[in-house]
């Protein structure tokens, strides 16, 4: 019995192919990262996204599951949502002009001056360029809203202006990404 | 599109009426659900409209947040369902993106787009930032702040890589990237936005703690009161 045991936890395969033990796995690899975030003070996002690097290059850890992807893509929807939902909308009135114009100014000029370098300098082809312009001109509302719950600022004036810049960055990407896609597709991108 | 404008339209109403009717209190948690299948079903519509699950989610946030300004305890509990169980496999899957071999050879390309985004997003939002806040360090704050993407920015970049006809299996191979070409396409791959994202963000909360901001712990302390 113990021998059998033993057997079944000494071949790794057994372990990464046990759901429990993947999200054991997982789920250490979180704890590990809140409590790093609660002592270096650094958002627990981006010490996530660290222990990730970490894992999936020395630890050789993939997201090779449907179930991880599935709870990472609710990740992603869940919190975008509640960034949403931080946004008050009487303080988002006041403060419409400045947020739509940061808003626009954050994503147009990375956009504009990255898709230009890109397609100049390092003269790749049109597409790719402008992708990369997109890409990065975006503000990443999952990284900005949990430092601002932990930097105490969701409740600030600031904080939401912020927030709501962010929202209309992005909804310049999500503009450009519709506007690039189909000429994307019907153009010459692999050839 | 229709049916999400209506959706949004009677949201912050359903949502009132759900929580006034049952109470925040429930063992059930019937907001909380609907709230989550109003998610997953605008998602749903989103997705087969060829658009992103993302906007709807944050669409849907905007209706409903004049009902959470009233009821606290609903985004406390979201929060932590959010923070406990989602949102760890999204940033370490982020984080799985990376693939150190492959980032190397293409460092020069990584480093110069990353200047060039932090320069940009200086020019676009500082001088604003600091009229709308009088702080330069807010203003600098709310510059490094903006200056993150990872959300839509691993979007636009899984945008190529969700494409048929491309070699997505070429992520974690080491020797892709030595070839001339495939340096390029590495750039609007996700491992790089991750990178990028992490540097410029760490930055952001580094400078404020050494501008001796109460930045450590202030979460928990939130959290409890």
């Amino acid at each position: 019995m113990l021998n059998h045991i033993w057997l079944s936890f000494s071949a790794t395969n057994v372990i990464f192919q046990n759901v429990w033990f993947v999200a054991a796995i997982w789920m250490a690899l979180a704890l590990v990262a809140s409590l790093v975030s609660i002592r270096t003070g650094i958002s627990v996002a981006l010490i996530e996204i660290f222990v990730g690097v970490i894992a999936g290059n020395f630890l050789h850890l993939t997201a090779s599951n449907e179930w991880i992807n599935f709870l990472a893509l609710l990740g992603s929807g869940v919190l975008t949502f509640l960034a949403g939902a931080e946004i008050d909308p009487r303080s988002l009135k006041t403060n419409l002009r400045a947020s739509l114009l940061i808003g626009v100014l954050s994503f147009a000029v990375p956009f504009g001056v990255v898709w230009l370098f890109a397609k100049f300098v390092l003269s790749w082809p049109l597409h790719q360029a402008q992708i990369a312009g997109i890409a990065l001109s975006t503000t990443s509302v999952a990284v900005v809203y949990p430092v601002m719950i932990e930097g105490g600022f969701s409740d600030t004036a600031m904080g939401k202006m912020i927030l709501a810049a962010c929202f209309i960055t992005d909804f310049g990407t999500v503009l450009a990404l519709g506007g690039s896609l189909p000429i994307t597709i019907s153009g010459s991108w692999y050839s | 599109v229709i049916a999400m404008l209506i959706t949004l339209w009677f949201m912050p109403r359903w949502t009132s009426a759900i929580i006034n009717k049952f109470g925040a209190t429930r063992v059930s948690e019937p907001e909380v659900k609907f709230i989550l299948f109003i998610l997953f079903f605008l998602g749903g519509l989103a997705t087969t409209a060829k658009s992103e699950a993302v906007l709807p989610a944050y669409l849907v946030g905007l209706v409903v947040a004049g009902v959470f300004v009233r009821d606290k305890t609903l985004v406390h509990r979201m929060r932590s369902i959010a923070f406990a169980v989602f949102t760890p496999f999204y940033f370490i899957k982020a984080g799985l993106y990376v693939s150190l071999p492959a980032l190397w050879p293409a460092f020069a390309v990584i480093i110069s787009l990353l200047l060039l985004k932090m320069i940009t997003k200086t020019v676009g939002v500082w001088p604003l930032a600091r009229t709308h806040f009088m702080n330069r360090r807010e203003a600098s704050y709310t510059t490094l702040l903006m200056a993150t993407g990872l959300t839509f920015g691993t979007i636009s970049a899984l945008f190529r890589i969700s494409e048929p006809h491309h070699r997505s299996t070429a992520v974690h191979d080491p020797c892709h990237s030595c070839h001339p070409k495939r340096i390029r396409a590495d750039a609007d791959r996700p491992e790089i936005f991750p990178t990028d994202e992490g540097r410029d963000a760490r930055l952001g909360s580094s400078i404020y703690l050494r501008s001796g901001h109460p930045f450590r712990g202030r979460c928990r302390r939130g959290e409890n009161s």
